[in-house]
Protein backbone atom coordinates (compact mmCIF):
# COMPACT_ATOMS: atom_id res chain seq x y z
CA UNK A 1 0.00 0.00 0.00
CA UNK A 2 1.29 3.45 -1.02
CA UNK A 3 -0.90 6.33 -1.08
CA UNK A 4 -1.64 9.51 -0.16
CA UNK A 5 -4.49 10.27 1.82
CA UNK A 6 -6.75 13.59 2.36
CA UNK A 7 -8.59 11.82 4.87
CA UNK A 8 -7.43 10.01 7.87
CA UNK A 9 -5.42 7.22 8.20
CA UNK A 10 -6.01 4.03 9.09
CA UNK A 11 -3.54 2.02 11.05
CA UNK A 12 -4.64 -1.11 11.47
CA UNK A 13 -5.36 -1.06 7.70
CA UNK A 14 -2.01 0.30 6.52
CA UNK A 15 -0.71 -2.66 9.26
CA UNK A 16 -2.69 -5.40 7.71
CA UNK A 17 -1.00 -4.94 3.77
CA UNK A 18 2.55 -5.92 4.51
CA UNK A 19 1.50 -9.23 6.48
CA UNK A 20 2.59 -11.86 4.64
CA UNK A 21 2.79 -16.11 5.77
CA UNK A 22 7.08 -15.15 5.60
CA UNK A 23 6.80 -12.23 7.64
CA UNK A 24 7.79 -13.23 11.45
CA UNK A 25 7.55 -9.17 12.44
CA UNK A 26 6.00 -6.12 11.23
CA UNK A 27 6.78 -2.75 12.65
CA UNK A 28 4.81 0.39 12.19
CA UNK A 29 5.51 4.06 12.55
CA UNK A 30 3.23 6.71 13.14
CA UNK A 31 4.45 10.18 12.75
CA UNK A 32 1.60 12.82 14.64
CA UNK A 33 1.25 16.95 14.36
CA UNK A 34 2.61 18.52 17.67
CA UNK A 35 0.46 20.58 19.16
CA UNK A 36 3.40 22.84 19.76
CA UNK A 37 6.59 23.67 18.77
CA UNK A 38 9.67 25.30 20.47
CA UNK A 39 6.92 26.61 22.87
CA UNK A 40 4.90 28.15 20.82
CA UNK A 41 1.61 26.54 19.35
CA UNK A 42 0.68 25.11 16.07
CA UNK A 43 -2.32 25.11 15.00
CA UNK A 44 -2.16 23.40 11.74
CA UNK A 45 -0.31 21.99 8.80
CA UNK A 46 -0.66 22.00 5.54
CA UNK A 47 0.37 19.20 3.46
CA UNK A 48 0.48 19.47 -0.43
CA UNK A 49 2.57 17.09 -2.80
CA UNK A 50 3.24 16.59 -6.46
CA UNK A 51 0.98 13.71 -6.78
CA UNK A 52 2.48 11.40 -9.01
CA UNK A 53 6.32 11.61 -8.94
CA UNK A 54 5.46 11.43 -4.65
CA UNK A 55 3.90 8.24 -5.26
CA UNK A 56 6.75 6.96 -8.02
CA UNK A 57 9.31 8.07 -5.13
CA UNK A 58 7.43 6.05 -2.55
CA UNK A 59 7.31 3.17 -5.06
CA UNK A 60 11.29 3.35 -5.57
CA UNK A 61 11.98 3.60 -1.45
CA UNK A 62 10.03 0.44 -1.30
CA UNK A 63 11.72 -1.11 -3.86
CA UNK A 64 14.68 -0.80 -2.35
CA UNK A 65 14.21 -1.31 1.05
CA UNK A 66 12.27 -4.99 -0.39
CA UNK A 67 16.03 -5.32 -2.19
CA UNK A 68 18.08 -4.66 1.07
CA UNK A 69 15.74 -5.92 4.11
CA UNK A 70 13.47 -8.46 2.05
CA UNK A 71 10.43 -6.14 3.97
CA UNK A 72 7.13 -5.37 2.79
CA UNK A 73 6.28 -1.60 2.97
CA UNK A 74 3.43 0.80 3.33
CA UNK A 75 3.62 4.23 3.17
CA UNK A 76 0.54 6.50 3.60
CA UNK A 77 0.92 10.10 3.59
CA UNK A 78 -1.42 12.75 4.66
CA UNK A 79 -2.06 15.82 2.23
CA UNK A 80 -4.32 18.71 3.23
CA UNK A 81 -4.95 20.00 6.55
CA UNK A 82 -3.76 18.05 9.47
CA UNK A 83 -4.33 19.21 13.13
CA UNK A 84 -2.87 18.02 16.16
CA UNK A 85 -2.03 14.91 17.13
CA UNK A 86 -3.63 13.52 14.20
CA UNK A 87 -1.97 11.05 12.49
CA UNK A 88 0.31 12.53 9.07
CA UNK A 89 2.16 9.66 7.63
CA UNK A 90 2.17 5.82 8.35
CA UNK A 91 5.19 3.59 7.50
CA UNK A 92 4.51 -0.41 7.87
CA UNK A 93 7.17 -2.64 6.95
CA UNK A 94 7.22 -6.41 7.53
CA UNK A 95 10.30 -8.41 7.64
CA UNK A 96 11.12 -12.31 8.16
CA UNK A 97 12.92 -11.42 11.25
CA UNK A 98 12.48 -8.31 13.71
CA UNK A 99 16.15 -6.71 13.71
CA UNK A 100 15.59 -6.03 10.01
CA UNK A 101 12.02 -4.31 10.57
CA UNK A 102 13.71 -1.74 13.08
CA UNK A 103 16.15 -1.05 9.88
CA UNK A 104 13.95 -0.85 6.91
CA UNK A 105 11.58 1.35 8.77
CA UNK A 106 14.14 3.97 10.10
CA UNK A 107 15.01 3.70 6.52
CA UNK A 108 11.97 4.08 4.54
CA UNK A 109 11.12 7.33 7.25
CA UNK A 110 14.37 8.86 6.22
CA UNK A 111 14.85 8.48 2.92
CA UNK A 112 10.76 9.81 2.22
CA UNK A 113 11.90 12.83 3.93
CA UNK A 114 14.37 14.08 2.00
CA UNK A 115 13.41 12.34 -1.48
CA UNK A 116 9.68 12.13 -1.47
CA UNK A 117 7.93 15.79 -3.02
CA UNK A 118 5.62 16.49 -0.24
CA UNK A 119 5.65 19.99 1.73
CA UNK A 120 4.21 20.89 4.70
CA UNK A 121 3.04 24.84 5.89
CA UNK A 122 2.97 25.25 9.69
CA UNK A 123 0.51 27.87 11.23
CA UNK A 124 0.88 29.41 14.15
CA UNK A 125 -1.10 32.19 16.14
CA UNK A 126 2.30 34.54 14.44
CA UNK A 127 1.77 33.08 10.84
CA UNK A 128 2.71 31.15 8.71
CA UNK A 129 5.96 29.19 7.50
CA UNK A 130 7.41 26.28 5.24
CA UNK A 131 8.89 23.60 7.35
CA UNK A 132 11.90 21.85 5.70
CA UNK A 133 13.76 18.68 6.49
CA UNK A 134 17.08 18.74 7.40
CA UNK A 135 19.54 16.53 5.79
CA UNK A 136 20.42 13.50 8.12
CA UNK A 137 24.12 14.94 8.80
CA UNK A 138 23.02 18.04 10.19
CA UNK B 1 7.81 24.57 -28.03
CA UNK B 2 5.34 24.21 -25.41
CA UNK B 3 6.18 22.90 -22.36
CA UNK B 4 4.23 22.76 -19.00
CA UNK B 5 5.55 23.76 -15.38
CA UNK B 6 4.97 22.84 -11.88
CA UNK B 7 5.07 25.05 -9.20
CA UNK B 8 5.08 23.89 -5.33
CA UNK B 9 4.59 25.38 -1.46
CA UNK B 10 6.77 28.88 -1.47
CA UNK B 11 7.53 29.04 -5.20
CA UNK B 12 3.60 28.42 -6.07
CA UNK B 13 2.78 31.25 -3.94
CA UNK B 14 5.36 33.48 -5.17
CA UNK B 15 4.22 32.70 -8.81
CA UNK B 16 0.48 33.06 -8.09
CA UNK B 17 -0.15 29.12 -9.94
CA UNK B 18 0.73 26.01 -9.25
CA UNK B 19 1.03 25.37 -12.88
CA UNK B 20 1.37 27.03 -16.62
CA UNK B 21 2.11 26.18 -19.92
CA UNK B 22 4.99 28.30 -21.26
CA UNK B 23 6.34 28.85 -25.03
CA UNK B 24 10.14 28.73 -25.35
CA UNK B 25 11.84 30.08 -28.47
CA UNK B 26 15.11 28.58 -27.62
CA UNK B 27 15.98 25.41 -25.79
CA UNK B 28 17.34 26.05 -22.26
CA UNK B 29 18.06 23.89 -19.08
CA UNK B 30 15.57 23.97 -16.33
CA UNK B 31 18.41 25.87 -13.97
CA UNK B 32 18.00 28.46 -16.51
CA UNK B 33 14.40 28.63 -16.81
CA UNK B 34 13.82 29.03 -12.97
CA UNK B 35 15.89 32.02 -13.02
CA UNK B 36 14.59 33.39 -15.80
CA UNK B 37 11.21 32.85 -14.13
CA UNK B 38 11.73 33.85 -10.53
CA UNK B 39 15.13 36.25 -11.26
CA UNK B 40 17.26 34.21 -8.60
CA UNK B 41 19.95 31.37 -8.57
CA UNK B 42 17.99 28.13 -8.05
CA UNK B 43 19.76 27.71 -4.29
CA UNK B 44 18.74 24.49 -2.81
CA UNK B 45 15.69 24.00 -5.51
CA UNK B 46 15.81 20.59 -6.88
CA UNK B 47 14.47 19.78 -11.02
CA UNK B 48 12.54 17.23 -11.77
CA UNK B 49 11.31 16.68 -15.73
CA UNK B 50 8.28 14.71 -16.41
CA UNK B 51 8.22 13.55 -12.92
CA UNK B 52 11.73 12.57 -12.42
CA UNK B 53 14.61 14.13 -10.10
CA UNK B 54 17.17 15.17 -13.17
CA UNK B 55 20.40 18.16 -12.94
CA UNK B 56 20.22 21.65 -13.08
CA UNK B 57 21.62 21.41 -17.04
CA UNK B 58 19.28 19.23 -18.51
CA UNK B 59 17.91 20.48 -21.57
CA UNK B 60 13.82 20.76 -21.79
CA UNK B 61 12.49 19.54 -24.87
CA UNK B 62 8.80 20.30 -26.33
CA UNK B 63 6.12 18.92 -24.43
CA UNK B 64 8.19 18.15 -20.95
CA UNK B 65 6.47 19.02 -17.87
CA UNK B 66 9.42 20.35 -15.84
CA UNK B 67 8.79 21.02 -11.72
CA UNK B 68 10.74 23.19 -9.24
CA UNK B 69 10.92 21.62 -5.95
CA UNK B 70 11.95 23.61 -3.04
CA UNK B 71 13.21 21.62 0.62
CA UNK B 72 11.19 19.05 1.36
CA UNK B 73 8.94 18.65 4.01
CA UNK B 74 7.31 15.31 4.27
CA UNK B 75 6.72 13.32 7.64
Amino acid sequence: MIALSRGDISVETVEASVRTPSCGASLVFVGRVRGEYRGQAVLRLEYEAYDEMAISSMQQIATEAKANWNAEVAIVHRLGVVLPEEISVVIAVATPHRAASYEANRFVLEALKQRVPIWKKEVTPDGAVWKENHSPKS
Amino acid sequence: MQIKIRYFAWLRERRGASEEWMTLETACTVATLFQQIFEHEPSGIRFAVNAEYVDGDTVIESGDEVAFLPPMGGG
